[in-house]
């Protein structure tokens, strides 16, 4: 073996700028796939940390029926115990199943405010200041103020204060039906504001203590969700399992919905579709780019024919002949994907910490939770399988012109003199 | 034209790797073109929808209407003024106009409410203007002198409305207080365009000035309908220009679709850099093959040269070659790229796989999307294809034109 790789060794240097014609086509390949990769690792990772982290947790529990009248915001089907005993008593109990970090009990429901004499329509959404601040990303986008502690305090996204022409400190009244469908209004204190930078959230959402929520629309130690947060979004689907059985063995599994992130939202599986069409363009892609070396190699066997018919007079067989041409193709390929992943990952740092953010425009009135700005990825991981993507497919691609060499009778190549 | 036949000759020398570098070209064209397409389509038929269901060619309110649009609208209403008519039936290409009453409201029957946008409109005129009564799926459409809402079907199912059934609407009115308009639901439409049939519904203006506490006749808004789509950029700017000063806005069915104008500017800008992208790897490939062409022919640029020729023309032997394979890649991939087309926009295929009539993420199209011809990109990338393939093999012909004569004759 190592004989036959110091002649493709050898070889590779007979015509070191055709070879680095070939090297260069791979590289250029290699470094588009790692690119490509980083910005869609970094679009996928933004936009799901988004959606776990302000829709659905890693595991959402709500009602069943809750699930396909949610648009509607109802308050007649709202999380309250396996059998009715409590949200509060419920949490403890989910809390001993294995793989829960965090859990965020969620009380959402439609309110409208008239300062002035307009008509503005929100969400209020209830929290848990405690568990909230304990995982973090509620907390995390405040600009200016404090997260709600208890009473009649709320937390106001930015585009929604200006909305509601009032300020930081200020107090607002805020209408709203209860369970009961009897119209009822309250006033709290902006005590902080939130901005995230998305329409979605920003305009059209405000927070308030759980417990105030719960009592003034008469849904006492109820909520409508619960985000459920394990050690990572890989686990979730884990999670989900641990938790359905639990529901299951509660007895509960008819009156709950137990879904994973990425069951919660139809987008999140179109997304997953296309990351996944992504691989096989990538694969199209470097096959492309192997077209260069198909074509190099293609020449060199035609140019060293009489060569060929040498090696197989001196006894090499037709399977060492295929290993040394195809050897010098891969190693090619391999030099040209390594030569790649450089250029590739400085331009993906780059980008990582510059960000993209050129489709911002249209996001404004798109109803999806979509990170405003891509920031790629950079990952050695990434670097490591574009690397591996275009070293396995530039290597098995110089299989084929080498089979051509080693179908050659030794008498015939010999003879036939270019 | 003795140069052109040596390169031609020589295109046909090794037909496989002409035939194989052309593809990687051809393919970049053909992907390109089915995705300018596949745009083309999706926004014609977004802007289709906007003009026949939402917003017809021109509009015209107060300045302030179009402004800030959550604020109450119905303190935004006007008269229609004989001079004001007068301007809107001197536009150029005008067919009719419709004006109509909008506000905010939360329709709710029984437990459930959700916010909805009515539009108070006079039934005949409106119907000349924009075609949503043409999608009625129950009941009937509003006409003259007859009381009722019309809903979309999505809202229908949401709240499990039929027709006859009844609802409230509840909103504030021109003075700020509460106010409601009670009745029975009259007909369900089901449009192409999502928004139209979830959060707006439709009722008769004649019925509504009272409840809205708004003088008979007022409106808030004005559809206009012009003979072609293309007039109604000079039709605001004229309309502009008669109404300056008297607080009126005029906005185009253009102005309505911005949100589709990003997205189209961001597609394309994706779709720029994946044929770039394929473009660069097809250069390569023509660098490469000019390379190898060199290597091989090194005997015959030594006698070219001894017999005469000058580097120039043995360069323009090599770019000429490099050209045809452009040639052939592009016309490879624009016939493929145009049966492509053709396919895509005479048989469409279905948006319903993208979450059918649930989920539409605010982009105002639903159904059947059938591929839209832009004739100009087929002529773009077929000149840039060829383009690509002359510049990719410059370089490679220099190098090789360069060689002396004597060292490539007797190279072997």
């Amino acid at each position: 073996m190592s004989f036959l790789l110091k002649i493709a060794l050898r070889n590779i240097t007979r015509n070191k700028f055709r070879t680095f014609v070939s090297i260069l086509a791979i590289a250029v390949v290699v470094a588009i796939v790692v690119f490509t990769r980083g910005l869609l690792l970094g679009f996928s990772e933004s936009t799901f940390r988004l959606i776990v982290d302000n829709q659905s947790g890693h595991v959402r529990i709500i009602n069943e029926e809750y699930k396909n009248r949610e648009a509607l915001i109802p308050l007649d089907q709202t999380v309250d115990g396996f059998r009715g005993e409590g949200l509060a008593a419920m949490l403890a109990d989910l809390k001993e199943v294995t793989g829960v970090e965090h859990m965020l009990p969620r009380l959402k429901f439609g309110a409208i405010a008239s300062p002035g004499d307009e008509m503005i329509t929100m969400m209020g959404i209830g929290i848990d200041p405690g568990s909230e601040a304990e995982y973090g990303a509620l907390t995390k986008d405040i600009t200016a103020g404090r997260m709600v502690e208890d009473g009649r305090e709320i937390l106001v996204g930015k585009s929604l204060l200006d909305k509601l022409d009032i300020e930081l400190g200020e107090r607002i009244t805020i209408l709203f039906s209860d369970a009961y469908q009897s119209f009822q209004g309250r006033t709290f204190t902006v005590v902080g504001v939130r901005e995230t930078g998305l329409k979605m959230m920003d305009e059209a959402m405000f927070y308030l203590p759980l417990a105030e929520a719960q009592q003034m629309l008469y849904l006492d130690d109820e909520a409508t969700e619960i985000m459920v947060f394990g050690s990572g979004i890989r686990e979730a689907e884990q999670l989900k399992e641990n938790l359905t059985d639990f529901f299951v063995a509660q007895g509960a599994d008819d009156k709950f919905a137990v879904l994973a992130w990425q069951e919660t939202d139809p987008f999140i599986e179109y997304f997953q579709i296309a990351v996944r069409i992504y691989d096989v363009i990538y694969v199209f892609f470097i096959l492309l780019g192997s077209i260069v070396l198909i074509n190099t190699m293609i020449m060199i066997i035609r140019e060293r024919t009489a060569e060929i018919g040498m090696m197989g007079a001196l006894g090499l067989k037709s399977r060492d002949i295929l290993k040394v041409f195809s050897l010098e193709g891969a190693i090619m390929g391999i030099f040209g994907s390594l030569l790649g992943v450089i250029p590739g990952g400085m331009i993906t740092y780059y980008f990582s910490q510059v960000g993209l953010d050129y489709y911002a425009d249209m996001l404004d009135d798109m109803e999806i939770l979509i990170a405003p700005a891509i920031y790629p990825v950079f990952s050695l991981e990434n670097l490591f399988i574009s690397f591996l993507f275009g070293a396995v497919i530039t290597t098995l691609v110089s299989i084929w012109p080498a089979r051509k060499a080693a179908q050659m009778e030794p008498v015939d190549a010999l003879h036939r003199e270019i | 034209m003795y140069l052109l036949r040596i390169a031609i000759r020589n295109l046909f020398r090794r037909r496989r790797r002409t035939i194989v570098t052309a593809a990687v070209l051809a393919i970049a064209i053909i992907i390109f073109l089915v995705v300018e397409s596949l745009m083309a389509g999706l926004t014609e038929m977004s802007y289709d929808n906007i003009i026949n269901l939402e917003s017809a060619h021109l509009e015209i309110g107060r300045e302030d209407f179009f402004q800030d649009d959550y604020k109450s609208k119905l303190r935004k209403s006007f008269s229609l003024e004989q001079e004001l008519r007068e301007n809107i039936r001197a536009i150029e290409g005008y067919l009719s106009h419709t004006a109509m009453l909008e506000f905010n409201a939360n329709i709710t029957t029984g437990r459930d409410e959700f916010p909805v946008q009515v539009r108070a409109i006079e039934p005949e005129s409106f119907q000349e203007i924009l075609t949503n009564a043409n999608y009625i799926i129950a009941g009937e459409f509003l006409s003259s002198g007859s009381e009722g809402l019309v809903i979309g079907s999505q809202l229908a199912e949401m709240l499990s409305l039929e027709v006859g059934d009844f609802y409230t609407l509840l909103f504030q009115d021109q003075e700020g207080s509460f106010n409601t308009i009670e009745g029975e639901i009259k007909g369900i439409v089901s449009t192409p365009h999502p928004e139209m049939n979830l959060s707006t519904v439709f009722y008769n203006k004649e019925f509504a000035y009272d409840a809205l506490r708004v003088e008979t006749g007022r409106a808030n808004r004005i559809l206009i309908r012009l003979d072609d789509r293309d007039r109604a950029i000079e039709a605001r700017e004229n309309l502009l220009e008669n109404l300056s000063g008297t607080g009126f806005a005029v906005r185009n069915w253009e102005d309505s679709a911005e949100m589709i104008k990003a997205m189209q500017a961001a597609g394309q800008i994706e779709n720029y850099v994946v044929l770039g992208l394929i473009l660069i790897i097809g250069g390569i490939g023509i660098t490469n093959v000019v390379i190898l062409a060199a290597l091989e022919r090194m005997e015959e640029i030594g006698m070219m040269k001894a017999l005469g020729l000058k580097e120039k023309e043995i360069v323009g032997i090599f770019a000429l070659e490099a050209t045809g394979i452009g040639l052939l890649g592009s016309i490879i991939g624009c016939i493929f790229g145009f049966i492509s087309v053709a396919l895509f926009s005479n048989f469409g295929f279905d948006m319903d796989f993208l979450g059918g009539t649930e989920t539409t993420y605010g982009i105002p199209i639903m159904g059947r999307l059938y591929g839209g011809w832009s004739p100009w990109s087929f002529g773009l990338v077929f000149i840039f294809g060829i383009f690509v393939a002359f510049l990719a093999s410059l370089i490679p012909a220099y190098w090789a034109a360069r060689k002396d004569p004597i060292e490539a004759i007797y190279r072997r």
